[in-house]
């Protein structure tokens, strides 16, 4: 019975993928986005980085670090605007009478379509950082740790978009809160900057947030490895637990309030 | 000129008037990013928190730039609003619509669009001014001056890539990493580029005279600097307007009916 579910949203998840594959072009773009910020970057760091080490990161480590939140950054799929979308038009209803639970429906989507632009974005970045620097901090089990912690750190991510999605409901205008929500992940998500060049007191409360746990917690693993991917993984399943559960509960509540007129 | 100027006026009432109309995406497209401009100081802030200078950048120094760059980025967006567009209206043959009115082309597509989110940039921009060391009045008509010839070079650059559709196709993809690549440029301090990145950025992508010149202007008039930003915005202008007249001459009408709202 569960193997039939699994198997069941593996296939959406099969779908979805071979979709984006058939649009590949479509990641020129982004990696002349991505090729961009890394070579302004590697200027901006190295000037930096002249006088030795901050916080642990060096010139390298930094370069790497950066590399792997922009990957993340740039791969999330935007589903929520869909979202929004089926719920303002009313379009939503026929996905709720398909034997399918919707938030499944839409993780897997979602975690296909961001896991593969990940995974090229993170290969195009490691092989042109490989080529400018000749040097990398990583090892093959890093990279692994790297990767199921982003992938954890992409799940918290589409709760918050679920959540935003959801807000259509309540809300005929929600792109403040999309706006909002991106820019806590580029400043105390830790996009450009680690948590840890922050003050005390702002390190304080990016520790309590889930934002953190999105960009900046697989990234270190990714630099640190098993040490830092055992004190992180946990937080981030308890997260994806805490803010699941409550938008789960939210989204029962938000069908009951849904009202669709025939047509 | 006074005709294009008056034009100008006249769409910029006209679409702010119909974009009032939806007075809260308004507000959110407008203050997002005066929003959105405050959070990337955050990133600064952190950092100068952390380093104190860069080079011979420090916190005042970046304030000034993001001051320069939002009101330049501000004016081409706020005045031609229609400029990242170009592309796509040339590629879909929607050019028709322009050509047949008695408005010289270029000017006219420009000038019919209006980006609210610019307006943000150009309110954070003029308020932050204030936060400088420069801000006085002989200083703020200086930044104005320099913000404009600095707008000139942005449109001008941005124009020829634009017109690359003519030649070239589809230049969508390229024409929309060169507003983020003069951006991303202009948004750091200067100094940290080096050696043949620093002759690109004067010439070939011109970061440079859409912050370092005008900024150092600012901190100290030069006539020659203001000189050569001048030239520098008449010699972009001038390109742009080249690359688009003589590609107008390869445009095929799109066989299109536009409707223009």
């Amino acid at each position: 019975m569960l193997m039939k579910k699994i198997k069941k949203y593996m296939t959406v998840f099969k779908i979805s993928f071979v979709n984006d594959m058939m649009y590949s072009r479509n990641f020129i773009g982004q990696f002349l986005f991505f090729g961009l910020f890394l070579f302004v970057y590697s200027f901006l760091w190295r000037t930096v980085f002249k006088e030795g080490e901050i916080e642990g990161f060096d010139f390298v480590k930094m370069m790497w670090y950066f590399m792997f939140t922009e990957s993340i950054m740039l791969a999330k799929y935007s589903f929520h605007r869909e979202m929004s979308q089926d719920i303002k038009t009313g379009d939503i209803a026929y996905h709720l009478n398909k034997p399918y639970s919707y938030m499944l429906f839409m993780y897997s989507k979602y975690l296909s379509s961001s896991l593969m632009k990940m995974v090229m974005n993170l290969l195009f970045g490691s092989l042109i950082l490989f080529l400018a620097l000749q040097n990398t901090p990583l090892n093959p089990l890093n990279t692994v740790l790297g990767i199921i912690s982003s992938i954890m750190g992409l799940t918290i991510n589409f709760v918050f978009f679920f959540l935003i999605g959801l807000s259509a409901l309540w809300f005929e205008e929600n792109t403040a809160f999309q706006f909002i929500y991106s820019k806590f992940l580029f400043t105390i998500g830790g996009l450009f900057i680690p948590i840890e060049f922050f003050p005390e007191w702002l390190k304080k409360i990016s520790d309590i947030l889930p934002f953190k746990y999105v960009l900046n917690a697989p990234a270190k693993v990714y630099i640190n490895g098993l040490e830092e991917f055992l004190k992180v993984f946990p937080v981030q399943i308890l997260n994806v637990f805490i803010w699941g559960g409550l938008i789960m509960m939210l989204f029962k509540a938000g069908t009951k309030r849904l009202n669709i007129n025939g047509g | 000129m006074r005709k294009l100027l008056k034009l100008t006026w006249r769409y910029f009432k006209f679409n702010l008037s119909a974009q009032m109309e939806y007075r809260a995406n308004f507000l959110i497209q407008t203050f997002g990013m005066v929003l959105n401009d405050i959070f990337l100081l955050f990133f600064w802030w952190i950092l100068f928190g952390k380093v104190g200078m860069i080079n011979d950048y420090g916190m005042n120094d970046m304030i000034l730039v993001y001051s320069v760059v939002t009101i330049s980025f501000g004016i081409s967006q706020v005045f031609f609003g229609n400029l990242f567009n170009m592309s796509q209206i040339i590629m879909n043959g929607e050019l028709d619509s322009y050509l047949l009115l008695p408005q010289e082309e270029l000017s006219h597509i420009l000038v019919s669009r209006i980006s609210l989110g610019a307006l943000g940039d150009l309110i954070f921009g003029l308020v932050l001014f204030f936060f400088t060391e420069y801000a006085s009045f002989p200083g703020f008509l200086i930044l104005i001056i320099v913000s404009i010839l600095a707008s000139f070079v942005f449109t001008g650059f941005n124009i020829i890539f634009q017109s690359l559709t003519f030649y070239i196709g589809n230049s969508t993809s390229v024409a929309s990493v060169i507003p983020d690549s003069i951006l991303t440029f202009s948004l750091n301090p200067h100094s940290i580029f080096t050696g043949i990145v620093r002759i690109i950025l004067f010439t070939v992508i011109p970061s440079m005279y859409f912050s370092f010149i005008p900024i150092s202007i600012i901190k100290e008039f030069n006539l020659l600097n203001f000189i050569y930003l001048a030239v520098a915005a008449a010699i972009f202008m001038g390109l742009g307007i080249l690359a688009f007249k003589k590609g107008l001459k390869k445009y095929e009408s799109g066989n299109l009916i536009v409707k223009r709202m």
